[in-house]
């Protein structure tokens, strides 16, 4: 069981990733956005992050740049989940240490694999 | 169960499990009764507020703590004379569907224990159209109980205006 | 899978609140108030939209909004001006958004062609080519779903190089190595030149490791599993199989996004994606090929100097909180009777002998003004602008305008007037058949007439909210043709409403449009036809306590001015006393208090009755009679002139004045039916019920001999 960090500022979608997480038997922690999820990552220490790219407040991309920064975000895979395809933000997603791009619509096998393989 | 059952009509009873409960009340000399599950509570008869243009056996509307509840009278719903209430007469509040009703009647008499089996039809000569909102008819060891349906009673009524 | 309804339940809620944002944006952008961060929240709402259009599959609705979202970044970016024709584009696209949102929700028929036309006007726009059409099956199947059934042995050699960034975004060698056992990785070796272990630094990478493979694992799933380390890592296959077909197009995906990121949704899914748009590169052998996993593919846009929504979102205004309706209705009943309770307390008080306490009347007091306070402070929770009704009627009038091909702008103001939220809801339905009506029958269908008649070509309908003391006034008025008496008159004539020797002032006669039997909408059935005439639109505002009324200017307009109260659940009264009953009536109809002793009573000669009143005879109504109440037949005291609205000034009868009270109201319908003539109930201080008259319904019935000229 590992626990995993949930990002999205849309409900439907985190509870669908949520979902598939906990029924996998993960553990998990949610946050709507960035800002959220840096308090939540301090606080629970996860073993991966799955984030939404935009957001409200914080979104993905300086979440994740923010906590590279981080003791917690040292070594954390951190995946990003979005339906953003602009080569720009990837390039930005490689800079500020994102560890992977996943596009929607997730495919839950896929994202149940990464959280193995990645922890 | 069996349609050819040899079962005395208390195992009867017992084995359909449907055996209910009826507030009965009286009004003049005859005694109603009302599925105990729709009785809300019973309270003394208050004057009501009058609404105007309506039937003459709805007395108005009282207020049970914040809810307007409309009280009918069961002696001018019958008979068709009102029922000159006093501080001695009660008001049964009973729920009809999502509704809160008030009936005001004489008094309280009793809780019964009818099994279904014991419920007998109205004649087919008596059903006129005040008879067919009783459900059927109970007897008692000393009286015979006709057994309400509300709604049929007071609800439809109203459904026609708006 | 049960969860789906759920998950698309909550979608479709969220996607109300993000249309909502949108059209908000869209306004300020076409109202010039926008900023760069307006442009950011726009595009950020149909980027969610379709974010969750995604996870659900809803194809037309992604396709829509990836379009619409690509021209939203345009603009952000700055490669698109923010001009009046693309506001207008943009606006028919939140419009679009929504319909496709709706289809998506509910199914139906769409307007394609309409869609078409949007869509083909945001690539225009935007410079995007329309997509090849789609000939491959839309989802793309999952990674481990295209593995070959029938398994082979495979035995491979890759060279792993970590880059300076492995570590950094999270990558661990010792995880990959464990990860990969068990797709066959039967050993790794070292690099070949290991530097002295002081000098070791992991984070620097660029040393390479030799993994060996000896597995069932196709190398196109392999491929697919190791792609995500792809941008931290540089992986080649040295050695192996040549590749299968699954093979060629699981790996196409990468170079395809590698050059050039075409308009369409060609995401190099990591590890998820096949054949996401470009046609695999064939690639013969594998030691040759860059492997879809080669590192950081260059830009292939230059980097828009817009920051991605970087910064901190636009300030919320207030932080809100989303409760249920019913829970808001509970508190409003449970402080109507701490109201209430207050009252008897009070008044229990006064009855009694308190020996001259002072503090105790102080407490009272208190405890009335906090009462109030808390009873204004509930019913403003349920408050809400018009807005949130306002701002569903530029679609209205832009799909009519569409359908009728007019060229008519909608004039929004008040929208911030606030009104409790069950008047709100029930708002929507009247406005929208008045607008349509106003649309269909008001605005010239040919704007050459408008501009003869020294009208701008493009017609306007104003629709706007104030608060007018305790009632909110909405008006929706036109600059069209106005009614046409003529056509009016001849019509309610033929259709037996009107005798054809009555002569009807001009003021009837507008007044028509409001009979249940006249609607000239059966001639333009498509718009605003469905049967629903101007006689719905009256009722429906008469049920929410409200009246109708219309200004006529023949050739230059029509004006509908709507009166509401603010709320349905508190309502200023004044309290009269006939046949010994309490009655509430509203006093916002009430216009003064006069003492028979005052004013003489006369009959006429048909027996009704008229009172005059500074220099005008007034109707007389005995509410004795008009109730219906018979009781001790003493000398009626007073005359209450109120304003019937429709019917002009009527002075009620009645036995006593008590004062003026602001109560509760409580519904008869909860426990009973509608009682003509009654809007409600409510709880005075001693515990008893009064009902709450409704003044026109009483009028109508307590007069039946009075000319009524139009049954209205």
């Amino acid at each position: 069981m590992k626990r995993v960090l949930a990002v999205d500022d849309a409900v439907s979608l985190r509870n669908m990733l949520c979902d598939c997480l906990r029924g996998a038997g993960h553990e998990v922690i949610e946050a709507s956005n960035g800002q959220e999820a840096l308090e939540q990552l301090r606080a629970h220490r996860p073993d991966i992050v799955i984030t939404d790219l935009t957001m409200p407040v914080m979104d993905g991309l300086d979440f994740i740049e923010a906590a590279r920064r981080e003791p917690a975000g040292q070594g954390l895979p951190m995946l990003l989940l979005t339906t953003e395809t602009a080569e720009r933000l990837k390039q930005r997603a490689r800079e500020v240490g994102a560890t992977g791009w996943l596009t929607k619509p997730f495919d839950p096998d896929t994202i149940l694999r990464l959280v193995d393989q990645l922890t | 169960m069996s349609a050819f059952g040899f079962d005395s009509p208390d195992a009867q009873a017992a084995s359909s499990g449907r055996s209910r409960q009826y507030v009965t009340f009286l009004v003049g000399d005859r005694v109603y009764g009302v599925d105990i599950n729709q009785v809300r509570e019973i309270r003394q008869w208050t004057p009501t507020t009058i609404l105007p243009n309506q039937p003459h056996f709805t007395r108005g509307v009282l207020n049970l703590r914040g809810t307007i509840v409309p009280v009918h009278d069961l002696r001018a719903r019958f008979s068709g004379t009102l029922t000159e209430a006093t501080e001695t007469h009660v008001v049964v509040i009973a729920a009809i569907g999502e509704q809160t009703v008030g009936v005001l009647v004489d008094a309280v008499s009793d809780i019964i224990t009818v099994s279904t089996d014991d419920i007998r039809p109205v004649p087919a000569s008596a059903a006129e159209s005040d008879l067919a909102a009783i459900q059927g008819l109970v007897s008692t060891e000393d009286s015979m109980v006709a057994l309400l349906d509300l709604a049929a009673l007071f609800v439809a009524p109203g459904l026609e205006a708006v | 899978m049960d969860d789906s309804a759920d998950y698309q339940a909550i979608f479709f809620a969220e996607c109300a609140e993000l249309l909502t944002d949108l059209q908000d944006r869209l306004d300020e952008l076409s109202d010039g108030t926008g900023d760069a961060e307006t442009v950011n929240a726009a595009f950020r709402a149909v980027h969610s939209i379709k974010g969750g259009a995604a996870a659900f599959g809803f194809r037309d609705l992604i396709d829509f909004a990836h379009v619409f979202e690509t021209v939203m970044d345009q603009i952000r970016s700055g490669r698109l001006d923010i001009t009046p024709e693309i506001c207008a584009l943009l606006q028919r696209a939140g419009d679009v958004i929504a319909i496709l949102v709706e289809h998506a929700r509910d199914g139906g028929t769409l307007p394609e062609e309409r869609i078409a036309r949007v869509l083909a006007e945001l690539r225009e726009t935007g410079g995007l080519e329309a997509p090849a059409p789609r000939a491959e099956p839309d989802p793309a199947p999952a990674a481990g779903a295209a593995e070959p059934p029938a398994p082979e042995f495979h035995e491979y050699r890759l060279r792993v190089t970590p880059g300076p960034n492995f570590l950094f975004s999270g990558h661990d060698l010792l995880k990959m190595i464990r990860a990969l056992k068990p797709h066959g990785l039967i050993g790794v070796t070292g690099p070949e030149t290991l530097p002295p272990v002081a000098e070791l630094d992991l984070h620097r990478g660029g040393l390479s490791w030799i993994f060996d493979f000896a597995t069932e694992t196709p190398p196109a799933a392999l491929m697919a599993f190791l792609e995500i380390y792809a941008h931290a890592a540089q992986i080649v296959l040295l050695e192996g199989q040549e590749d299968g077909a699954a093979d060629g197009t699981a790996d196409g995906a990468a170079p395809a996004a590698a050059e050039g990121d075409p308009p369409g949704d060609a995401a190099p899914a990591a590890g998820a994606a096949p054949a996401a748009g470009g046609a695999p590169a064939a690639a013969t052998r594998a030691e040759t090929r860059p492997a879809a996993t080669e590192s950081g593919p260059p830009p292939a846009r230059p980097a828009a100097p817009a920051g991605d929504g970087g910064g901190p979102d636009r300030p919320r205004v207030q932080k809100s909180l989303r409760v249920e309706l019913s829970r808001i209705d509970r508190l409003v009943n449970l402080v109507g009777e701490i109201v209430i309770t207050q009252a008897v307390l009070a008044q229990k008080l006064s009855e009694i002998d308190t020996g001259g306490n002072l503090e105790l009347g102080h407490a009272v007091e208190n405890m009335t003004r906090q009462t109030r306070e808390l009873q204004e402070s509930v019913m403003a929770i349920r408050a809400q602008p018009v807005k949130s009704v306002f701002q569903r009627m530029p679609r209205v009038v832009r799909d009519l305008a569409d359908t009728l091909k007019k060229d008519v702008r909608l004039v929004l103001s008040g929208e911030h007037t606030e009104v409790d939220t069950t008047v709100i809801e029930e708002l929507a339905e009247p406005l929208t058949h008045m607008l349509r009506n106003s649309m269909d029958h008001g605005i010239e269908p040919d704007p050459e007439a408008r501009v003869a008649a020294g009208k701008p070509a493009q017609g306007t309908i104003w629709l706007s909210a104030e608060h007018r003391g305790e009632r909110v006034i909405i008006t929706v008025e036109d600059d069209g043709r106005g009614i046409d008496r003529e056509r009016v008159l001849a019509k309610a004539v033929e259709k037996g409403l009107v005798g054809p020797d009555e002569t009807l002032s001009p003021e009837d006669i507008d007044n028509l449009i409001f009979h249940p039997g006249f609607s000239t909408a059966a001639e333009v059935s498509s718009v605003s036809g469905r049967g629903v005439g101007m006689d719905v639109v009256k009722k429906k505002i008469q049920t929410l306590g409200g009246r109708v009324s219309l200004i006529n200017r023949p050739g230059k307009g029509l004006k509908f001015t709507i009166t509401l109260p603010l709320t349905l659940a508190v309502l200023d009264g004044m309290t009269i006393c006939v046949a010994g009953e309490r009655f509430i009536l509203p006093l916002s109809s009430v216009v003064e208090a006069i003492r028979l002793t005052e004013n003489r009573v006369e009959r006429l000669p048909n027996g009704s009755r008229v009172m005059l009143l500074r220099g005008q005879y007034l109707p007389v109504v005995s509410l004795r009679h008009a109730l219906g109440l018979g009781g001790p037949d003493r000398p009626e005291e007073m005359a209450i002139v109120v304003d019937t609205e429709t019917g002009g000034l009527v002075a009620l009868i009645v036995d006593e004045l008590i004062g003026q009270r602001q109560v509760v109201l409580k519904s008869l319908e909860a426990n009973y039916h509608r009682v003509e003539g009654v809007s409600g109930a409510t709880i005075l201080g001693d515990g008893r019920v009064a009902l709450i008259l409704d003044i026109p319904a009483l009028v109508k019935a307590g007069a039946p001999q009075q000319p009524v000229p139009m049954e209205v």
